[in-house]
C-alpha cells in the first residue's frame, strides 16, 4: 500500500506533538515538524509531501499564508490551514491560496480524519484532470493547423497555439472574446452569417481563403451535444499555401503548353497553304493541260489544312477556358470579397 | 490605274501577284514584311494593301496597327491575306480596320473577284461618309459606324460565337451590333434627301 507523508507546520511544541500522533495512529507517515514558514518552503521541495498541515501564525518572517503560497505555486501540494484564528480577516486571506481546508483549533480527531481525507481526494482529482486537460491540450497543438472551438454567442471557448501565433495574440486574450472581434471578416474563418447559418442547418462547411500570402482552407464543424444540440462549433483552418502554388503552377505550364501548340498550329497551317496559293497563282499564267486536277489536289491538301484549322480553334477555346479560370483566381485574390463584375 | 500593296515574306507569291495582278490592269508593288511595308507608305500611298499574317520578325496584325495609327495612312483599305483561319481575339481586335480576310489558296477569279467588292465597298463607304457628313453629322460616329459595319462583315464571315457569354466575343458582338444598328438610326435620321445606295451589304 503506498505510504501518505504528511509535513506538519507547527511552531506550538505541544501541539504538533499532538498531531503528530493522531496522524500516525490515522495510518500516515510523519517524517517531519518544522515550525517555521522558511523551513516549511524547504522542506515541502525535499520531501514533496503528500499533504501538508500549515498553521497560519508561525516565528519568523513568513507567516504560514505566505509560505503556502509559495508551496501552491511551486510544488502543487494540497495544504489544509490549522489555526485558532478564526476570524473573517484571516479566514478571507488564507482562502486566496485556495486551501484545500480549513481546520480551527482546538480540533476533533474526526474532523482532522476526514478533513486529511477530502484534501488527499479533490487533490488527486484535479491532478487527473490537469493531466487530462495537459493531453488534451497535447492533442489540440500537436497539429500545424489553427483550431477554434466558439460558443452560440461566437466567443471564442478554447483556441489552441498555432490560432494564437496565426493571430499574434496570447491564448488568455483570444478566450473568451467574440471571434468577430479578434479576426477580421473574410480571413480565417466564414463570415457570421455562414456560422449562424452552420448554427441551425447543422452541416459543417469548407472554404478556401488567402490572407497575407497564406492559403487557408478552413472547415466549420457543428459539435453535438449530448442531447443532439448545436451549443459550439470547431473552426479547423488548415495552410494550404503549398498546394494552391502547385496548382497555380500546373495552370500556368498548361496555358503556356497549349499556347505553344496553337503557334505551331498557326505555323503549320501558314507554312502549308502558302506555297499551295503559289501553285494556284502559277497555274493562272498560262495553259496546262492537267491544271484542272492539280487544282483537285491543292483543295484536297486545303481541306485536310482545314482540320489543323478546327484544331487550333479547339486549342483557342481551351486556352481562353484556363486564361478566364486562371484570371479569375487572380482577381479574387486581388479583391476578397469582391464580385466579378456581371457581362451580361 | 490603281495601286496594290503586297506584303507578303513567300517570294513566290510576291513575284506571282505582281505578275497577275499587273496583267489585270492594277498598278503593284510589293514588300517582303512589315518594315520594308511601311518604308513603302512613307513614299506613297497605295488604294489598297495585301497584308501576309505570319511573317517575322514584324507580323502582319502588328503592321495594321502601326499603319492605323498613322495619320498619313490610317485611312487606307487593308486586306488580310493568311494561311491561318482568324482567331476570335483578332476579330474581336482588328475586324473593323480592315476590308476583308481571305484564306490562302485561291483562284486567280476568286483573288480578283474579291478586290472588286472591297473596292465597290469603298466606294460606297467613302459615299456615306461624304453623305453624312453633308448632312451635318459628327465625323467620329461616321468613323464608327463604318468600322462597326467592317467588324460585322468579318464576323458574319468567320462565325466567331463560343456560345459562352463569358467568354467575351458572345457579349462584345452583341453590343457591336446594337451599336451598329443604333448608329445607323442616328445617320439614317440626318437626312434622307440623298441616301447612299441602299442594296449594298452593310453587315
Amino acid at each position: 500500500m503506498k505510504v501518505t507523508v504528511i509535513l506538519i507546520v507547527e511552531d506550538e511544541f505541544i501541539t504538533s506533538a499532538a498531531i503528530k500522533s493522531d496522524l500516525i495512529e490515522m495510518g500516515y507517515t510523519v517524517p517531519l515538524i518544522v515550525d517555521n514558514g522558511q523551513a516549511a518552503i524547504e522542506q515541502a521541495g525535499k520531501l514533496l509531501p503528500d499533504l501538508i498541515l500549515m498553521d497560519i501564525t508561525l516565528r519568523g518572517k513568513i507567516s504560514g499564508i505566505e509560505a503556502a503560497q509559495v508551496i501552491r505555486e511551486k510544488y502543487s501540494i494540497p495544504i489544509i490551514f490549522l489555526t485558532a484564528h478564526s476570524d473573517d480577516l484571516t479566514f478571507h486571506k488564507a482562502i486566496q491560496t485556495e486551501p484545500f481546508g480549513y481546520i480551527v483549533k482546538p480540533y476533533e480527531s474526526v474532523s482532522l480524519r476526514t478533513g486529511i481525507k477530502m484534501a488527499l481526494f479533490k487533490h488527486s482529482m484535479e491532478t487527473k484532470l490537469r493531466e487530462s486537460e495537459r493531453t488534451v491540450l497535447a492533442l489540440l497543438n500537436a497539429t500545424p493547423d489553427a483550431l477554434v472551438l466558439i460558443d452560440r454567442g461566437k466567443k471564442i471557448v478554447a483556441v489552441n497555439d498555432p490560432m494564437c501565433r496565426r493571430l499574434k495574440k496570447t491564448c488568455a486574450e483570444l478566450e473568451g472574446s467574440s471571434i468577430t472581434d479578434v479576426i477580421p471578416s473574410g480571413i480565417l474563418y466564414p463570415g457570421e452569417e455562414m456560422i449562424d447559418d452552420i448554427f441551425s442547418a447543422g452541416r459543417s462547411f469548407c472554404l478556401e481563403d488567402e490572407h497575407g500570402g497564406t492559403w487557408y482552407e478552413t472547415t466549420v464543424y457543428p459539435v453535438l451535444e449530448p442531447d443532439g444540440s448545436i451549443a459550439r462549433l470547431a473552426i479547423q483552418s488548415h495552410d494550404i499555401t503549398w498546394r494552391k502554388n502547385v496548382e497555380e503552377q500546373l495552370k500556368s505550364v498548361g496555358i503556356e503548353q497549349i499556347e505553344h501548340n496553337m503557334e505551331q498550329f498557326q505555323i503549320l497551317n501558314d507554312q502549308i497553304r502558302t506555297p499551295l496559293q503559289a501553285i494556284m497563282l502559277y497555274l493562272s499564267r498560262g495553259e496546262h493541260k492537267y491544271r484542272l486536277q492539280i487544282e483537285e489536289q491543292v483543295k484536297i491538301i486545303d481541306t485536310i489544312v482545314v482540320k489543323l484549322d478546327k484544331g487550333w480553334l479547339e486549342s483557342e477555346k481551351v486556352h481562353s477556358f484556363l486564361l478566364r479560370h486562371y484570371h479569375q483566381d487572380m482577381d479574387s485574390r486581388s479583391n476578397p470579397g469582391i464580385s466579378k463584375e456581371g457581362r451580361t | 490605274m490603281q495601286t496594290l500593296l503586297i506584303v507578303d515574306d513567300d517570294p513566290a507569291i510576291r513575284e506571282m501577284f505582281s505578275t497577275l495582278l499587273t496583267d489585270e490592269g492594277y498598278k503593284v508593288i510589293s514588300a517582303s514584311g512589315g518594315t520594308e511595308c511601311l518604308d513603302h507608305l512613307s513614299r506613297t500611298t497605295p488604294d489598297l494593301i495585301i497584308l501576309d499574317i505570319m511573317m517575322h520578325p514584324v507580323d502582319g496584325w502588328e503592321t495594321l496597327e502601326l499603319i492605323r495609327k498613322n495619320p498619313a495612312t490610317s485611312q487606307i483599305p487593308a486586306i488580310m491575306f493568311s494561311g491561318k483561319s482568324p482567331s476570335c481575339k483578332e476579330i474581336i481586335q482588328y475586324g473593323g480596320w480592315i476590308e476583308d480576310y481571305l484564306m490562302k489558296p485561291l483562284g486567280m477569279l476568286t483573288i480578283t473577284g474579291s478586290l472588286d467588292a472591297v473596292f465597290e465597298r469603298r466606294r460606297f463607304d467613302m459615299a456615306a461618309h461624304q453623305h453624312y457628313l453633308q448632312n451635318g453629322a459628327d465625323p467620329e460616329l461616321v468613323d464608327e459606324y463604318l468600322r462597326m459595319r467592317r467588324f460585322l462583315f468579318i464576323h458574319d464571315k468567320f462565325p466567331c460565337d463560343p456560345g459562352e457569354d463569358s467568354e467575351g466575343t458572345g457579349w462584345v458582338t452583341r453590343r457591336r451590333k446594337a451599336r451598329f444598328e443604333e448608329l445607323r438610326r442616328v445617320l439614317a435620321a440626318l437626312g434622307t434627301d440623298k441616301k447612299p445606295d441602299p442594296d449594298l451589304p452593310v453587315g
